[in-house]
Parts: C-alpha cells; sequence; structure tokens
C-alpha cells in the first residue's frame, strides 16, 4: 500500500511528493508522467459526470456520496461506486424545495442537512430522503442567514457558514440556534467549515484568505493562510475539510488542495491545472467543497466548473519526485473574469487570480494587452475582488467596483491617443476611491439591513453612477463626486424585487436601466429613477436558463449571456428574441459557461467564454469576427477545420 | 547618492494626450506670499479628473505641490533633503489645503505610499506621517530603494471618500 492516514507526514523533503496522506493521492493521479519518466498512480478512481455546477460535497453512512448539484437546485446520492441512488429537493421555494444548493452535511443517523443558498436557509431531509424541517429565513438576527454556504455537523451542534453576515453560525440538530464562533477578528466571509472527530474546527474565511482554527469549545488557536499564489497562501478558498488532526483547503484559483496541521504548517499541495479543456481524471480546475469518507478509503472532490465530482481511491506505489513541473512553476494560472467593459478602442477585463484589471487596446482588430492595473491589496490603488467594470472611452476614465473588498475606485488612464501602442504598466492614475464600509448602512436616507457589497457597474451620460448591490439585492444611484442619490430593488419575486442579480445596463439614452434578475430567470426594466416597467424572461421559446451578462447597443438591441444553456441572446430594445448565438462546446461560436457581454467602441459584442479561458467577438448579427486569450483554448475557434473537437473534450 | 529629480504630475502626462491645456511641471521654489487666485482654466465635470488649475499658496519653504486627482486638494510635499537619495532615508513633510478655498487643511485624514508600477513594487517601509505643530505631516524615514521611476501617493480622506494626489519622481 502506498499510503496510510496514519502515517505522521514528515516534510524534511517538501519539494517531494510523498503519498502518505488521503488527498495525496489527488495529486498523484494528476500528476500525469513525471519528467524522471516515471507513471503517474493510478489513485484516480472515478468521475461522476452529468451534474451541473456542482459546489458540496459530503460522505454520510455506508460510505454514501452526497453532492448539491446546484446548478439543477437539488442533492444528489451516490453510492461509493458512484452509481446514483436518491434525489433530493426541486427548484422551489417551498417546504424541501431549494435554489442553488451550495452546502451539505449528513449526521451519523443519515439526516442530510442542505445549505439552501438561494433562499437563504438550511434544510433537514430524513435518511430516506424526506424532508423534514427548514432552519432560518434571510435576515441578519440570530438564527436567520444571508447566503448559507458550508455546512459542518460534530455530535451535538451544526455549524453554518452564513457568509453574507460574515459569521458562522452554531444550532443544534434540530435547527435551534445556540450561538456562533468567535474569532479574535472578525470573519470576512466564511465560505465553508469542517469538523473533525477530535472537536478540531477549521473555517475557510475566502475573505480574508486565511483559514480559522479554533478547539472544540470555540477558541481560536491558529490561523493561517494570505492571497496568492505560492505555497501555504490562497487564490479563492472554496471549501475546508479535517480529518485526523490534518486540515485540507481547496484552494479554487490555484487549482490545488493544500494540506495543514492544525498549527498552520503547510505539509503538501497537490494540484495541476487541466491542460486540454474538461481535461479530469486526476487534473483540478477550479476545486471546490471536498470531503473525505468517515472511514478514510476515498475521498471526494466537486469541480462546479467543469460539471464533475472525482473520487479518488488508494494507489499502488510510491512516486518519488513527484510532478517537477508543478513544483517548480509558481506562476498564478490567470484567466478572463467574469466581466468585461468597452468604450472608445478600450477593453478592459478583470483577472481574477492576480486580482488586476486587464486593459487591451483595440485599435487593430485584434485586442492587445497594453496595461495591467491594480493587484491585490487594501490600499487605494490595488484590489480585493474586483468585481464591476466601466469605462468612458472618450474621457478615458474607469470605474471598478471591489466586491469582497466592498470598494468602489475611479481612475484614468493616462494615454496619449497619438502615440504607438505600447504596453504601460504606469498607465493608470487612481483619482478617488469609496469605502462602503465607511459609509455604512445608512444611504440615501434609507438604512439598509448590509453594508453594500458592490458588483456591476454603469454610468449614465450624466455621471451618475449605477451600482448593483448583491448583498442587499438592490441599484443604488450615485452621483459623479460618489454620494448616495437613491435606491431601488430589493430582495424578493415580485414586480422591481430582485433576486441574486448578477448585470446591470443602461439604454443608450439612459431612460431604461436593464437588471439580469438572475435567479428569478428575468430580465426587469426600470426607468431611470427606478421605477419598475417591465420584465421579460426569454420567452417564447426559450426561457433564459442562467442569465448572467448584458450589454446594449447604441441602436437598442440587447445582448444576455445564459450560462446554462451556454448561449447568447440576443433581444430588441423590448426584450422581444432576436436570436441567438452559441451552444455547448469550444469551437467558434460555442462557449461554456458565458458571463460577461460588452459592445466595444467598434460595435462588436465581445462575450467573456469564461469556461473556455477566452473572450470571442461577434457582429451584432451575430456573425463569429474573432476571439482572443489562452491559446490552447482559442486554436480551436481560430482553426475549425483542422483539428477533432474530440481532442479536447472529454 | 544623488540623484535628479523630475517631478510632474498627472497633468502633465494629461497635457501631452489633449486632457489639459498645457503640461505643467509644477515647482515651487520659495515662499508664495498669500493665496494665489484660481486660475481660469475651465473645470470639467464632476466624478471626472480636474487637472491643475494653478499654483496653490504656499507659506514657506520650498515645495513641490499638485493638485489631486479629483480635483478636491492642494497638496505639496517638501522633501527635508537638497536631494532625494538613492536607497537612503530621507525625511519629507506633506501639507494639504483645500483646493477651491486655499485654505489650509490641518486634519486632513492622510495616508502616503509610493510605488514603482512598472516594477510592481513599492517601497520597503511602510511611511508613517505624524502630524506637526504646525499642521503639516512630517514623513520620516522615506526610503526609495531603486533607480527608475516612482511614483509617490498621497491619499486623502473625508468620511467614505478617500483621493489621490500623486507626483512622478525620476530617480537616477
Amino acid at each position: 500500500m502506498c499510503w496510510s492516514i496514519l502515517e505522521p507526514f514528515k516534510i524534511d523533503r517538501p519539494m517531494t511528493i510523498q503519498p502518505t496522506s488521503i488527498l495525496c493521492v489527488l495529486a498523484l493521479a494528476g500528476a500525469t508522467p513525471t519528467v524522471s519518466g516515471q507513471e503517474e498512480v493510478a489513485q484516480y478512481l472515478r468521475t461522476i459526470h452529468g451534474l451541473d455546477t456542482p459546489r458540496a460535497v459530503a460522505v454520510g453512512p455506508m460510505d454514501r456520496i452526497w453532492v448539491t448539484d446546484s446548478g439543477r437546485d437539488r442533492v444528489l446520492g451516490y453510492g461509493s461506486d458512484g452509481q446514483p441512488l436518491i434525489t433530493l429537493g426541486s427548484r422551489g421555494r417551498g417546504p424541501g424545495q431549494m435554489l442553488d444548493p451550495r452546502g451539505i452535511c449528513v449526521a451519523d443517523d443519515g439526516r442530510v442537512y442542505v445549505a439552501d443558498t438561494g433562499n437563504h436557509r438550511v434544510l433537514a431531509f430524513d435518511q430516506a430522503g424526506e424532508f423534514e424541517f427548514a432552519i432560518g429565513e434571510l435576515g441578519s438576527e440570530s438564527g436567520a442567514f444571508h447566503t448559507p454556504l458550508g455546512l459542518a455537523l460534530d455530535k451535538d451542534r451544526l455549524f453554518v457558514c452564513d457568509a453574507g453576515n460574515e459569521r458562522v453560525q452554531i444550532f443544534t440538530h434540530a435547527g435551534e440556534p445556540i450561538g456562533a464562533l468567535e474569532p479574535t477578528t472578525p470573519f470576512e466571509r466564511p465560505v465553508d467549515v469542517a469538523v473533525d472527530g477530535n472537536g478540531l474546527i477549521a473555517v475557510a474565511d475566502a475573505g480574508a484568505y486565511r483559514c480559522i482554527v479554533f478547539d472544540n469549545a470555540g477558541r481560536e488557536i491558529s490561523r493561517f493562510g494570505d492571497a496568492g499564489y505560492f505555497p501555504g497562501l490562497f487564490s479563492l478558498m472554496a471549501g475546508v475539510e479535517t480529518f485526523r488532526d490534518r486540515i485540507y483547503v481547496s484552494d479554487a484559483e490555484n487549482h490545488r488542495v493544500q494540506e495543514f496541521s492544525r498549527e498552520g504548517e503547510l505539509l503538501q499541495k497537490w494540484g495541476l491545472h487541466a491542460i486540454r479543456p474538461r481535461e479530469g481524471r486526476g487534473k483540478l480546475h477550479y476545486p471546490a467543497q471536498l470531503a473525505i469518507a468517515p472511514s478514510g478509503e476515498f475521498s471526494v472532490l466537486c469541480e462546479p466548473f467543469d460539471d464533475r465530482v472525482q473520487i479518488f481511491g488508494r494507489g499502488e506505489e510510491v512516486v518519488e519526485g513527484g510532478d517537477v513541473f508543478r513544483l517548480i512553476n509558481t506562476q498564478p494560472s490567470p484567466h478572463y473574469g467574469f466581466r468585461l467593459a468597452g468604450s472608445g478602442h478600450w477593453l478592459l477585463i478583470a483577472e481574477p487570480e492576480t486580482q488586476e484589471l486587464l486593459v487591451f487596446d483595440t485599435q487593430i482588430p485584434e485586442p492587445r494587452l497594453v496595461s495591467k492595473v491594480g493587484g491585490f491589496g487594501r490600499r487605494m490603488g490595488q484590489f480585493h475582488g474586483p468585481d464591476g467594470i466601466h469605462i468612458d472611452g472618450e474621457a478615458q476614465t474607469v470605474v471598478v467596483t471591489e466586491r469582497a473588498g466592498r470598494r468602489l475606485q475611479t481612475l484614468v488612464l493616462r494615454v496619449d491617443p497619438e502615440a504607438e501602442v505600447a504596453f504601460d504598466r504606469e498607465m493608470p492614475g487612481f483619482v478617488r476611491m469609496l469605502d462602503f464600509d465607511l459609509l455604512g448602512r445608512s444611504v440615501a436616507g434609507e438604512t439598509l439591513e448590509w453594508t453594500i457589497e458592490p458588483s456591476a457597474v454603469t454610468r449614465d451620460g450624466d455621471g451618475r453612477i449605477f451600482l448593483l448591490d448583491a448583498r442587499n439585492e438592490r441599484v443604488h444611484v450615485l452621483s459623479p463626486g460618489l454620494a448616495p442619490l437613491f435606491s431601488f430593488g430589493g430582495h424578493g419575486d415580485g414586480p422591481g424585487q430582485l433576486r441574486g442579480p448578477s448585470d446591470l445596463e443602461l439604454s443608450p439614452d439612459g431612460k431604461r436601466v436593464f437588471v439580469v434578475d438572475a435567479l428569478n430567470r428575468r430580465v426587469q426594466v426600470f426607468d431611470s429613477e427606478g421605477q419598475f416597467q417591465f420584465s421579460f424572461d426569454g420567452t417564447p421559446g426559450l426561457p433564459f436558463d442562467r442569465p448572467f451578462g448584458i450589454a446594449v447597443a447604441a441602436d437598442g438591441k440587447l445582448f444576455i449571456t445564459d450560462t446554462g444553456s451556454h448561449v447568447l441572446r440576443i433581444f430588441d430594445a423590448d426584450g422581444k428574441p432576436a436570436g441567438s448565438v452559441g451552444g455547448k462546446g469550444i469551437r467558434r461560436s460555442k462557449f461554456f459557461k458565458p458571463r460577461g457581454v460588452e459592445v466595444d467602441g467598434r460595435g462588436r459584442v465581445v462575450v467573456i467564454d469564461h469556461g473556455n479561458h477566452r473572450a470571442q467577438m461577434f457582429s451584432q448579427a451575430g456573425e463569429y469576427l474573432g476571439c482572443f486569450g489562452a491559446r490552447l483554448y482559442t486554436r480551436p475557434a481560430r482553426l475549425p477545420h483542422t483539428f477533432d473537437p474530440s481532442d479536447y473534450e472529454e | 547618492m544623488l540623484k535628479r529629480i523630475v517631478v510632474t504630475s498627472l497633468v502633465t502626462i494629461a497635457a501631452t494626450c489633449g486632457c489639459a491645456t498645457e503640461p505643467q511641471v509644477v515647482e515651487i521654489p520659495g515662499a508664495s506670499d498669500g493665496p494665489v487666485a484660481a486660475t481660469d482654466e475651465p473645470v470639467q465635470a464632476d466624478g471626472r479628473v480636474q487637472w491643475l488649475r494653478g499654483r496653490a499658496p504656499w507659506p514657506s519653504e520650498e515645495g513641490i505641490g499638485v493638485e489631486s486627482n479629483g480635483g478636491r486638494y492642494w497638496v505639496v510635499y517638501i522633501p527635508q533633503v537638497a536631494e532625494i537619495p538613492l536607497n537612503e532615508e530621507f525625511d519629507m513633510e506633506v501639507r494639504v489645503f483645500d483646493a477651491a478655498t486655499r485654505s489650509w487643511l490641518v486634519n486632513a485624514d492622510l495616508t502616503l505610499d509610493a510605488r514603482m508600477p512598472a516594477h510592481g513594487h513599492g517601497m520597503k517601509i511602510d511611511a508613517a506621517p505624524v502630524q506637526n505643530a504646525d499642521g503639516g505631516y512630517d514623513v520620516p524615514g522615506m526610503l526609495l530603494h531603486m533607480v527608475g521611476h516612482w511614483e509617490l501617493y498621497v491619499d486623502l480622506t473625508e468620511g467614505a471618500i478617500t483621493e489621490r494626489a500623486q507626483f512622478d519622481i525620476e530617480l537616477e
């Protein structure tokens, strides 16, 4: 046997992969033949396909595997051999129904707890899959939730990461609130929690890029981590698991899992970014929550980005030397983020891994990278979770929101338009920054329940800023000088109410505000003073699945990306369908989970083809014009007749 | 080792691209005894960058001033050395004025930093401004450790809004 979960790990050779713990098999399975010529060790067991954005996993009694099939609003139960056994829940808000579930845990008696994230509650099902009860509702008081995520159980307690309220609440197994974990400094965005049999409690605080460890009595005993891609650092923590005094953190944007002692000593790290699109079988791509079977016989890892769950078991031999390529390659894995902005001859895209803003010049047909702005940090001029972007191409002024940092910054691109196009990191000059934590919850005569969490942003011809507030599910309108003027929206599914809004845009005349109301699967239209006008849901023929981004052309035509159906939808200014482009795939005009969309200064429709790590450009009639991004992922679109798509698709 | 200091502001670059009326290298070589009227340069719409409008009053000593990038402040810094040294500590003072009224702001919430954008790094120290008896801010122990182009940032916070004034320093 090549590894033992009981064997203490020795870190005297930190650059050597020694398969001494359960998740080490992840690394070895993902290692591919090493430079030393040794063959990979086949601890990879199997993949569960056919899921839609699985975000959370747990292993319960009888080694049954439970997965939140978040994109389909349900929970699936499998045998340890990957055979499907049972389905829990369906889309909705009623008893036992759920919306975008993102957390799960299973009690020894087989009761399944599910974080019904979109409905801001926790559901309990008995071992037969019958709904038992719900815990909590949207709110900030004790026992209520905002965006519940990871769950964990010990003998008497249920721990719930109440991410939107920046706390970890504790309940009895019957759902009675009994307190909360109290770290020495407040949580910033706890996304997952794990408890082991020895009373060790670990919380992945993604907002602070750190893992916080508590003893059984809730006393903090250590904290470790920071933002970055070097060993021991994190970029988008997505899951945490504990097993026999070890802590395993799923480090999504670094495409790896790191193993620590309870004191925070890094013991191992594993993971190799998939080389080919959708490549799996041990390669890791945005790993999310993970679980280790109580028996220690196998481990399970969610990869929502690639719609799969991988299962790993014991291998047969030891690999010395490991994957040298991975060990010496300490660069981040840059990808295009969710949003972009274009105006004049500028195109801006956020890069999540580096937290930089990529600035492209589009004077030539293929956008050319001319600057990088920001980078992770909490000072002005740096970014903490850059999200929304808006650029006024004529004035060369830019607005950037930071969802994690809860700030908005404005900057100017200092460029001579007559000068030769060249890369220049000194291009940005930051102007102002609005800190929403300092602004507080009293905004424009209203008292908000939560501090503003800024997301998508745009600006009208008068310089007013329209800002999507993801946490309060509202749109705030700010003066050009960043003073709040008024807001509209609010949580709900009625006319003018929003659930999980993902993007907004203004009509060319500034008289209409289009808001992508993602979880309600519709686009709502308001006038510029926030009065609800109408909404549309994509019908007839093709209702929205998971709409995300929106762009408006000069003639009022609307372009909306649908992440769930992998298409770009086209509508007229009144929301009547006018066509679509796409479908799932990697060839030209195909998408994999498209996100942001923008009409650039040349009138092209630019789509962030997020899952294919590239951006594609179209005419407003939907004709393919080109793409740019990671070479391997753009090749199939550039050379559609000279490759076999099966080479790129599992 | 001294090195020549060339100080410009955002306006210099903006001016070259037509965003302002003319390039301005702002140096205040000596005392200016009283308020200086704002120039007649047009003020752009609020929320956009308002470039330098004119010299600020400067009561004494030698300083280098710029208008903040949003036009709210006039900021002057005074190196306490004849020339900024390479990789040696030096002291400086920063004074902040209201750009509209030209009045001295003695209770500004101020942070200071310097970075080399082309290299992607900042200083090796954390600058710690301390208000002095005159209402200015002494910044001891500044350290620019590399030859090249530095940007000196003075970030001023009122309520929830921070605005940046920045200086370019070329250390040769």
